[in-house]
């Protein structure tokens, strides 16, 4: 293709369709709004051969989806184009949902634990997702977060929200304690590493009585307050009252999305980019000015901070924090849930931690078996989609035209002389 | 006498009981395009891992700019900020990055990826991304329409030569002083190693010394202002193309006995 062509077609803006645009956006909110009416009806309906049976045709349409290669691509096309209604829908369900299940505190409360588990999967994703490091310690700072601000409120009344900050503190400090050292191994080894980090510290919670209480755990760890209103009582918005469940659900749901966006800035930026030039190449990205070990300690630090947030609001959630909580087990779902949904992609990822709270919770009945099915649903899934659910999207951001046109002048330039220089 | 740009001294690297590199000494003055020749496997590559420090020597220094920086001191990636970029003889680049965030990597020395900076994406941060994309677009014209079409595309999608082009692209990004090239025109064509002997030139003119491996004798000919041959490790023989590719010591051990005659090297 001839530049001028090339720079012509770059530059021409297209035909501004506001018909157009609106039936993408009506696309995506209406699937939106289907996945989220499809989400209620999953958790309210009573018989559990009902809920299979939804499972099954949800799995079906899925598979026909990803085949379907015309239809796939318009719902992309329709969801980049309409991020803002997207992304607006999005925050009214989430607002509505405790409206919708108001009967039902236990809907609410699965709700918030979603969320929980949504903070900490986004946490691991940064590790995991955007710089490629293996960490199957992770419950490591879920404890520290927990067990910092509960002890915290007990031992020295501070508040739940200083608490949870310094809950985050204490969490990214673990994580830069074993990135530091475990940095200098790769892959597998660094996820052996921190295996072993990870059993090593659920073991110190164990035993150091003095801090943790030991086997017993931390009881009575106070509720959060927002001035007067615990978050014990009930949530009463002018005429409707909603269970208190619903305070830990607005709190989680928020903070969830405020980590959201922290990851998509993240993403966007040259640290981002960092991130992804030591996931590919950790050599070449050294040679071209990366600071690996030290984007890595980053790395390995912010994601753990998320996941000590996670787990400070767990913690006072339930009131009761052990060393139960936080297992080479819980470490293996948080780390599935990244990869189910789709490591370095965040909607993925919060998808992956939400199907990873809720489908264990509806098959209650069945908890001896969870592990078997939870096995079988991960070899399926990484047989016919390794990346996850949702892969990462290869071309992370498009350089708009104007950006081109903006260094048009010098390309120009560049591109008229067709002759090539003379050596020498 | 102006100081050399990079002036290296009695540099070892024993891999086990193999001397890779033996007591090596060369100095580039600033402006020069010098060559590195030798048969494969005689430590050409190992020269430029140990300049970058991603091999720590086994002795001897690696002196660069005025003031001149033991270099054997600093990690790769500040060396990379003190102004020397290379490229990779195998290709290594992002692969399932785009053409333009290949570039965008490299600046990332300038652009200090910080984490507070990352969330909080104030105007000013705003206006060095955009600014670095413009240079990274530009620098990408540096290669005509070759790369410039394809900015938005992975990196995976470009043809053999076209990627070698983007390594060099990458490796500008870092505005280095001195630049070194392992083998640019591997695995291409006449043709596509005459183009990429234009654009050496043309980024020698942008005030870029440069310092080459290369096995293509004719490109070395056409660009090296001086050429080292080495061999195990060792030099052997220095000096401009001409004196280099007579030398009886170089003859035997790269060029072969047959070179002259077979008018591989005119002359």
């Amino acid at each position: 293709m001839p530049e001028s062509d090339f720079i012509t077609a770059q530059l021409t803006p297209e035909p501004a369709d506001w018909r157009r645009k609106a039936v993408q956006a009506l696309i995506a909110c209406g699937t939106m709004l289907a996945l989220f009416v499809l989400l209620i009806f999953g958790l309210t309906i009573e018989r559990l051969w009902l809920f299979v049976g939804l499972i099954v045709v949800v799995v079906a349409v899925a598979i026909f989806y990803q085949r379907s290669r015309g239809m796939r691509g318009k719902l992309e096309q329709a969801f980049r184009t309409s991020r803002a209604s997207v992304l607006i829908l999005l925050i009214a369900l989430l607002a509505a949902y405790p409206l919708i299940l108001s009967r039902d505190p236990y809907l609410i409360h699965i709700g918030a634990l979603s969320a929980i588990y949504v903070i900490m999967a986004l946490g691991l994703n940064i590790t995991l997702g955007f710089a490629g490091l293996l960490d199957i310690g992770f419950a490591v700072y879920y404890g520290a977060g927990a067990y910092m601000s509960a002890q915290l409120a007990i031992n020295f009344g501070v508040s739940f929200w200083l608490g949870l900050l310094l809950g985050g503190l204490t969490a990214a400090f673990f994580g830069f304690l074993v990135a530091w050292p475990a940095l200098r191994v790769h892959d597998h080894y660094l996820g052996l590493v921190t295996l072993g980090y990870g059993l090593m510290m659920n073991l110190l919670a164990r035993n150091l009585a003095f801090l943790t209480n030991g086997t017993d755990g931390v009881i009575n760890i106070p509720p959060p307050a927002i001035g007067t209103h615990a978050f014990t009582e009930p949530l009463s918005l002018g005429p409707l009252t909603l269970p208190f469940q619903a305070n830990f659900y607005y709190l989680a749901v928020t903070l969830a999305l405020i980590t959201a966006f922290i990851s998509y800035r993240l993403r966007q930026s040259s640290l981002g980019r960092a991130w992804d030039a030591i996931r590919e190449d950790e050599i070449a990205a050294r040679c071209a000015g990366v600071d690996a070990r030290g984007v890595k300690v980053l790395a390995f630090s912010t994601g753990a901070f998320f996941g000590g947030i996670g787990g400070a609001i767990y913690a006072h959630m339930i009131g009761f924090i052990g060393p139960e909580n936080f297992t080479f087990l819980e470490s293996i779902t948080i780390l599935v849930m990244v990869v189910m949904g789709g490591a370095g992609n965040i909607a993925g990822v919060a998808v992956g931690a939400i199907i990873l709270v809720v489908l264990p919770e509806r098959f209650r009945e069945f908890e001896h078996l969870r592990l078997l099915f939870f096995g079988i649903a991960l070899v399926l899934l990484m047989i016919n989609r390794p990346e996850g659910i949702f892969p990462r999207t290869r071309t992370r951001r498009l350089l708009p035209a104007n950006k081109l046109a903006a260094a048009l002048p010098h390309a120009q330039k560049s591109l008229s002389p067709a002759a090539p220089m003379q050596a020498r | 006498m102006q100081r050399p740009l990079l002036q290296i001294e009695g540099l070892s690297k024993n891999f086990g009981g193999i001397r890779a590199v033996s007591e090596l000494s060369l100095s580039l003055n600033n402006g020069e395009i010098l060559a590195v020749i030798g048969p494969n496997g005689s430590g050409k590559t190992t020269l430029f891992n140990l300049i970058v420090h991603l091999y720590d020597s086994s002795a001897g220094m690696i002196h660069f700019g005025d003031p001149p920086v033991d270099l054997t001191r600093r990690a790769t990636h500040e060396i990379n900020a003190l102004g020397i970029a290379r490229t990779f003889q195998t290709l290594r680049l992002f692969v399932n990055m785009t053409v333009v965030e290949n570039v965008l990597v490299g600046m990332n020395a300038r652009l200090h990826a910080g984490l507070v900076k990352a969330i909080i994406q104030s105007p000013r941060t705003r206006r060095e991304e955009a600014e670095a994309e413009a240079e990274a677009l530009e620098l990408l014209s540096l290669f005509g329409h070759r790369l410039i079409s394809m900015y938005n595309e992975p990196a995976a999608s470009l043809s053999y030569a076209n990627r070698r082009r983007l390594e060099i692209a990458r490796a500008l990004a870092s505005r280095p002083s001195l630049l070194l090239l392992d083998e640019p025109a591997a695995g291409m064509n006449p043709t596509e190693t005459r183009e990429i002997m234009a654009d050496i030139a043309a980024i020698h003119q942008r005030g870029c010394s440069i310092l080459l491996i290369e096995h293509d004798m004719g490109l070395v000919e056409g660009l090296a202002h001086r050429v080292i041959a080495i061999d195990h490790g060792a030099k052997i023989a220095e000096g401009t193309y001409q004196e280099v590719c007579s030398n009886p010591e170089v003859i035997k051990a790269y060029l072969g006995s047959g070179a002259h005659a077979n008018g591989d090297i005119r002359q």
